[in-house]
């Protein structure tokens, strides 16, 4: 499983995770909570290796993690499959243009299919980052304020996304603020608070 | 992998918003500029257009490698490619290869420039030249991604990089200029020591861009 022991990381002297020690098993649905500036997004770049920890280990045991950070994860003069095709091959999957036209229309991106992302709308954007995790391969989705700027009707669509993602035995680990949105869905909820982590559901 | 990631390097590049002709056209109007403000007797002295042949390249390396990095950062696709499973080190020679290919072009240009310049240079030169070009191409591009990635980090301003990066630059400038005036002169790649520096050059700095490149990245 993917475990992190004893993290520490600081940004100057703001000591944003202290101590923080946490094991995510297969198969779950893990929401992380906490106030601005709390270390959220911190702990799943440290997790996916995007930020040196100054203290601590984190360890995947060989399980692949994929992350989607609050960015639009995107290269802005691509479309959306030539962005995918660069994604998928650096993911060791290979693109499949049945699964990918399956999550298009499941995720109502048909129109956008021509368009260049910097073009798209942060909806749209968010919607393209459901795509890549779909279409393709890891163990571990980490996923930073996936809801934000979508519609009621995309969060429906994204929630049963990642129910179809928990029923493949893998782990979807999010980052919110609106808690009371997601908590059906959620298998554990972490709330992140001076640097530590403590499990409140 | 390598050519997986060469092939993701061209498609990025090719379908950036006319990248190349933006640092072909800097380098043609850097040389409109020579054109004009020199007169016509200091453009047959073969110091002058292999100086400025160079410092051309350097200015256009510093373009390649920012705008490469800066693609990738601006919609944040940055923590997706680096925190892939793919090994740094090939991230660092797909960026070497494909730059090195970039420059190749630009010199491919300002040699055409040149041609029709001077009667004394021929396009057939250029296969004198290509191992120089090649060499110098690969020492510059290796420079220029590590000290980006030193001068972007958090705690270092980015305008550090063009002011690290000259300095360290003048070593392959003056080399790669000195064997490209006596090619010019003797009509063959004669300058040993030169070219052993140059060697050295690349080496060291392909050696520290392999090492450091996953280092540097996650700063």
């Amino acid at each position: 499983m993917l475990s992190a022991k004893k993290l520490y990381k600081s940004f100057d002297s703001n000591h944003v995770l202290k101590n923080l020690s946490i094991d995510f098993p297969l198969g779950k649905i893990i929401m992380i909570i906490g106030s601005n500036g709390s270390g959220k997004s911190t702990l799943l770049n440290c997790l996916s290796r995007t930020t040196e920890i100054d203290r601590g280990k984190i360890n995947n045991n060989g399980f692949r993690t994929f992350f989607l950070s609050d960015k639009d994860n995107v290269v802005g003069n691509l479309t959306i499959k030539d962005n995918l095709k660069i994604i998928t091959s650096l993911y060791e999957t290979d693109f499949n243009c049945e699964v990918f036209n399956k999550y298009v229309k499941q995720l109502n991106l048909n129109e956008q299919l021509d368009k260049q992302l910097k073009n798209l709308s942060r909806g749209n954007l968010q919607k393209n980052k459901m795509l890549m995790a779909l279409c393709t391969n890891w163990d571990y989705l980490l996923l930073d304020e996936p809801f934000s700027n979508l519609d009621d009707d995309s969060i429906c669509t994204q929630k049963e996304l990642i129910k179809k993602f928990k029923s493949e035995n893998k782990t979807v680990i999010f980052s919110t603020h609106n808690h009371h949105l997601f908590k059906e869905i959620a298998d554990a909820t972490y709330l992140i608070q001076s640097g530590s982590i403590q499990n409140v559901i | 992998m390598l050519f997986s990631l060469i092939k993701n390097e061209i498609i990025i590049e090719v379908k950036s918003s006319f990248n190349l002709f933006y640092i072909s056209f800097f380098a043609l109007s850097s040389l409109i500029l020579l054109f004009f403000s020199m007169p016509l007797t200091f453009l047959n002295d073969p110091n002058i257009l292999s100086s400025f042949f160079w410092i051309i390249i350097s200015f256009s390396s510093i373009k390649v490698v920012e705008n490469s990095f800066a693609r990738e950062k601006e919609f944040g696709i940055y923590d997706l490619i680096y925190s892939s499973p793919v090994y740094g080190h090939l991230f660092f020679l797909s960026k070497l290869l494909v730059f090195t290919f970039v420059l190749l072009i630009i010199e491919f240009l300002i040699f055409l420039f040149y041609s029709l310049l001077n009667p004394m240079i021929s396009i057939s030169d250029l296969t004198i030249l290509f191992p120089l070009f090649l060499i110098s191409n690969i020492s510059i591009i290796s420079l220029a991604i590590i000290i980006y990635l030193i001068t972007s980090s958090e705690r270092i301003k980015s305008f550090l990089f063009p002011l690290i990066f000259f300095p360290l630059l003048t070593p392959i400038l003056i080399n790669s200029s000195r064997i490209f005036t006596n090619t010019y002169i003797d009509d063959n790649i004669s300058n040993l020591p030169s070219i052993m520096i140059l060697l050295s050059y690349s080496l060291i700095s392909v050696i520290l861009g392999v090492q450091f490149f996953s280092t540097l990245i996650k700063k």
